[in-house]
């Protein structure tokens, strides 16, 4: 772990407990977020991507369990503590959910509750975090509805969230989010519900807040297109276990794992003329037999033995 | 909302003049009337009645006019708050069911008040704490009181009050108060009487609300909103009754207007057992002596109170819900 890593994830695994059986959704899975960058993760449906992001905020409930890891966050200019061994319902917890790490949902139109005012919720993240007036946190909830772009914020603040599209209720997520300062922001497919549009709108605000507050992003999603538009850093992961790390040049141009070619592979493109080649991923992830990451050149990592690696990829 | 309201007071009067007919016709379909029946008992003992006396008793009741003449003399004395003479009782309806009415409302409340001090938050905690031992404890318990008739959890509270504390709980009040005026005295008499039909009516419907609210409860509990709160840092307590809580409710609130015909005919055969001075055993003596007025007048102001109750349930549930509220 270097100076510049907010966030590392050592050997978490998550297990739910289902009829079938208990299924391991997230198995020994390490990464690292660098500080002020934003990293993606990618993966199927299922691959473990929204549980880790769940775990990182403890957010994991019954019949899920974390059975195992640590998750060591280090703030700016705070000691290094374990996610995991806060205790539960401690101070440190619930500063943690929203104070340290915020999160935004893929689906914009269920993520608010639908009986209380968009001002009301986003004022609710203010005043469980600080210590204001009721006025103060609706002066601080209006200016960051404004900072995300909501015309006639004070407005809207009175409104319910079945009166805003699900551009505009993505954007009161983000300002929700945002309004107590967060060092890492955990985005869980934000996009993915959007039209195409609404989408490049709400990347592009993401990138420009990124910018002007210093704030490292984990951007959880299926699409590379999205991929390619915003992530520095790419983790690709597979039925709970990470494949490949890289940065985004190395993972999209030059991926190693196999699984990450067929992914890639996968995307269709304006040219294509044959059909789209699915990807495989059987459950019984007998494809990606579970070799542990190992170091490459160029700060990587790919989950394949050294002798299937190319020789010009080796340390 | 001023213009819904009115509006839908407005859409009341085409639907209370059909179920006016209908409730006349109800209680003409019969053969006879009470003047038969009447006359029935008085021969049965042995007196002579003349013709002429039948005619001039037909006569003071309306009852010798043409069918729709003896409506519209009906409902627009009802209209007027005239609701007609008891033959029966041989009182006018107004004094019979005012103050029956005034005890039905203070005894539905309050069994309404138990049955959801009781079953909400046993609802939110069995949902809470889903398959936990209190869960399971809570719901054989309550399965246990929607098992049981009410007349028969009221006999046996009845029994044990009597034989355990001396004291004898029938009626809404002690003897000496019954016809005495209105005292600090007299209320206290009436709330220590009150709690067995309090209890007995309350328990019945306490399951099914429990049920109900575990159920709408588990619902919410998994939708995306508890995460972004849960996320947010919200506490927990305050989490469930702020978004969960507040969702869930909502049918029970949309319930409120329905018990209103239900505080008339609700409880007879408790009120019977209890000796409660209720409508509901009024109402079941009325149409069993076709006394064409009272059980008239008693269907009416039912048919009024569901109409009413609907209308009041939409109105709270616009209260509480503003996506009803907007469209």
């Amino acid at each position: 772990m270097n100076i510049d890593t907010i966030l590392s994830i050592r050997g978490l695994s998550v297990m739910f407990k289902t009829e079938i059986g208990e299924q391991l959704a997230v198995n020994n899975v390490s990464l690292d977020m660098k500080r002020s960058q934003t990293t993606a993760i990618v993966g199927e449906s299922g691959s473990g991507k929204s549980v880790t992001a769940y775990a990182m905020m403890r957010l994991i409930q019954a019949p899920g369990k974390i059975t195992s890891g640590q998750i060591i966050c280090t703030p700016a200019q705070q000691e290094s503590f374990d996610v995991l061994q806060l205790a539960d319902n401690s101070n440190a917890l619930y500063h943690l959910r929203g104070g340290l790490m915020a999160m935004i949902f893929q689906e914009p139109m269920t993520a608010l509750s639908p009986v209380h005012t968009i001002g009301n919720q986003v004022m609710e993240a203010i005043l469980t975090h600080q210590t204001v007036t009721k006025a103060e946190a609706f002066e601080l909830a209006c200016a960051m509805l404004d900072r995300v772009g909501i015309a006639d914020a004070s407005q809207r603040m009175q409104q319910y969230p079945f009166e805003f599209s699900g551009g505009m209720r993505q954007r009161v997520m983000i300002a929700m989010a945002l309004v107590c300062k967060p060092q890492i922001l955990i985005c869980d497919e934000p996009t993915t519900a959007l039209d195409v549009t609404i989408q490049a709108e709400i990347l592009a605000l993401l990138k420009e807040l990124k910018k002007t507050i210093q704030i490292s992003l984990l951007f959880i999603t299926h699409d590379l297109a999205v991929v390619a538009q915003i992530a520095d850093e790419v983790i690709v992961m597979n039925q709970g276990r990470v494949l490949e790390t890289g940065s985004v040049r190395q993972i999209l141009n030059d991926p190693i794992h196999p699984y990450t070619q067929n992914l890639i592979a996968a995307v269709p493109g304006m040219r294509q003329q044959d059909r789209l080649r699915p990807v495989s991923s059987k459950p019984d992830s007998t494809d990606y037999p579970s070799y542990s990451l190992i170091p490459l050149k160029g700060d990587r990592q790919v989950a394949l033995p050294v002798s299937l690696v190319p020789e010009e990829y080796r340390l | 909302m001023g213009t819904y309201i009115l509006k839908r007071l407005l859409a009341m009067i085409p639907t209370l003049i059909i179920i006016s007919v209908i409730v006349f016709i109800l209680i003409q379909l019969p053969p006879g009337d009470i003047i038969s029946a009447n006359l029935a008992a008085l021969q049965q003992q042995g007196m002579e009645v003349s013709t002429e006396q039948i005619e001039a008793l037909r006569a003071q009741y309306n009852l010798d006019m043409p069918l729709p003449l003896q409506y519209f003399h009906w409902i627009f004395n009802f209209m007027q708050g005239d609701m007609g003479y008891s033959i029966k009782y041989e009182q006018p309806v107004n004094t019979l069911i005012w103050e029956r009415l005034g005890y039905t409302v203070i005894i539905a409340v309050a069994s309404l008040l138990f049955t959801w001090a009781l079953a909400i938050p046993i609802g939110i905690y069995s949902a809470v704490k889903q398959y936990s031992f209190g869960d399971y404890l809570f719901t054989v318990i309550g399965l246990l009181g929607l098992a049981t008739p009410s007349f028969m959890l009221a006999l046996i509270l009845m029994y044990c009050a009597y034989t355990w504390f001396g004291i004898s709980v029938g009626g809404l009040f002690s003897p000496e108060y019954a016809e005495a005026p209105w005292s600090l005295s007299k209320t206290a008499d009436l709330l220590s009487h009150i709690w067995i039909p309090m209890i007995v009516l309350g328990t019945a419907g306490t399951a099914s609300i429990m049920r109900v609210m575990r159920a709408n409860l588990l619902d919410e509990l998994s939708k995306p909103y508890v995460v972004t709160a849960r996320a947010k840092g919200v506490r927990p307590m305050k989490l469930i009754f702020k978004y969960p809580v507040r969702i869930a409710i909502n049918p029970f609130i949309s319930t409120i207007g329905w018990l209103l015909p239900t505080l008339i005919s609700g409880e007879a055969i408790v009120s019977i057992v209890l000796n409660l001075p209720t409508t509901g055993p009024l109402l079941l003596q009325a149409l069993l002596s076709q006394d064409m007025f009272l059980a008239g007048s008693f269907l009416m102001l039912l048919s009024i109170l569901t109409v009413l109750g609907m209308l009041l349930s939409d109105i709270l549930l616009a209260v509480v819900d503003p996506r009803i509220r907007y469209e």
